[in-house]
């Protein structure tokens, strides 16, 4: 896939997480890797129409940026994960009702549900998080995606990440499964949390294999 | 039934789960009795819009061989118990609905709230005991729970719907998701103690007021 053809599937991506609500407002970000850049969506994204000429394409290496749009703030976050996680390839800030939720109350989720074991991991950790995240923040969420798909950013969401965009959102919509799950397991007298042995046995299982079943299983 | 037409049925209740909301991307599975020893069932990790009949199992009800190079689901054993159950059972879908699921991590028995559902799925639905996804175990722990109803709860996992035929157990599925938030929301306003009617948001504030960390 070229330049273009990479920066008209963020727009295509951008367009259904929106419309699926996994993403919203103007503090949309997405991105994806490209060759040693990533393609990542412009500051205020999700105030009009998403135009592939509107995204950016940021040096992993040196942090530079060529044209007149600016990247979204959180490109230096995005570029520490695509550098520190070398399977990562796509990125999702989701933003859906529950998993909003979730980081405002400041809990680490542990998964009540098989799926979310399989495909977030051993639990959803809270990471420090402001809209411009700097050492701390980034330090954070990288402590926070170890042996993990998906991280919860403290008052904002989460970053989901995949080894595509499809499994990004894949992830995103699990932990805001997971979110629901932990939060209204509260009025029924709390959720029952999956065993750390079994959890751990299943995202082996799930990463290892049913992940790549639907290419292989034909 | 037809194996051709029972594969059919189950592609297009794929479809039909996929647009209620009731199944996502390639998790749960659905199948259909063909006979006394068989059934037909969905392939093992592939998305539901992907499929055509052609990528339908058939798997023996006795020893759950099957005679195919497409993996068959790994519940399989799940669906073979709960046909083993009963011969009036046509359908079986396996579902990770959300409030269904929700309810099953809770590991709470939720009763009928009216009529049709009394009518529909049973006085009850019960919690099979957690079990490892794939395992016997978990097989014949839902059908246990599933004996005597239309509907299982599986703990921390999703639920089982069972129907004459595709068609019952589908709106079997469609209720018993209704009924569990119908569940949730009634525990909630208990606990906080509104009268009024339910609100997503005000719950949400309510549990951050409440569950937070300070």
């Amino acid at each position: 896939m070229n330049l273009e053809e990479t920066k008209k599937q963020v727009c295509r991506w951008m367009e259904k997480l929106t419309e699926e609500g996994v993403i919203q407002g103007t503090g949309c970000v997405i991105s994806c890797r490209f060759s040693d850049c990533m393609i990542i969506t412009p500051e205020n994204a999700g105030s009009g129409k998403c135009r592939p000429d509107d995204m950016v394409a940021v040096s992993l290496d040196d942090l530079s940026w060529g044209g007149k749009t600016k990247p979204s703030p959180e490109y230096i976050l995005h570029a520490a994960v695509y550098r520190k996680k070398k399977k990562m390839n796509a990125l999702v800030h989701a933003t859906q009702l529950n998993i909003m939720t979730a980081s405002k109350a400041g809990h680490e989720v542990r998964p009540m549900l098989d799926d979310m074991a399989q495909i977030v991991g051993a639990s959803a950790k809270v990471a420090a998080f402001t809209v411009n995240p700097g050492k701390k923040e980034i330090r954070s969420v990288l402590r926070g995606l170890r042996r993990r798909s998906g991280v919860l950013l403290a008052g904002h969401g989460a970053l989901c990440g995949g080894s595509s965009f499809d499994e990004a959102h894949a992830v995103a919509q699990v932990m805001e499964k997971g979110c629901k799950c932990f939060i209204e397991s509260a009025f029924l007298g709390g959720g029952v949390i999956i065993n750390a042995v079994e959890r751990n046995l299943m995202r082996f299982v799930y990463v290892l294999k049913y992940s790549k079943a639907a290419e292989t299983n034909k | 039934m037809d194996i051709q037409q029972a594969k059919k049925t189950v592609c297009e209740a794929g479809i039909k789960l996929l647009k209620e909301g009731l199944v996502a991307r390639t998790w749960g599975n659905i199948s259909v009795r063909v006979d006394d020893d068989s059934f037909v069932i969905t392939p093992s990790g592939r998305n539901y819009e992907d499929l055509t009949p052609d990528d339908i199992v058939l798997v023996k009800i006795g020893d759950l061989s099957y005679d195919s190079h497409i993996k068959p689901s790994s519940e399989k054993g799940l669906h073979a118990e709960v046909y083993k159950l009963d011969r009036g059972i046509g359908a079986v879908v396996h579902t990770h609905q959300m409030n269904a699921s929700t309810v099953a991590a809770a590991r709470k028995e939720v009763p009928a709230i009216d009529d049709e559902m009394a009518r529909l799925v049973g006085s009850s639905v019960r919690v099979a005991p957690y079990a490892l996804p794939g395992t016997g175990k978990l097989a014949r722990g839902t059908a246990a729970a599933l004996q005597g109803r239309k509907a299982a709860l599986m703990a921390n996992h999703g639920a089982v719907c069972a129907g004459a035929d595709m068609n019952e157990a589908f709106m079997v599925s469609k209720k018993l998701e209704e009924m569990c938030a119908a569940y949730i929301e009634k525990q909630y306003m208990e606990e906080a103690g509104e009268s009024g009617t339910f609100d997503v948001k005000r719950m949400h504030e309510y549990y951050l007021k409440k569950y937070a960390k300070r």
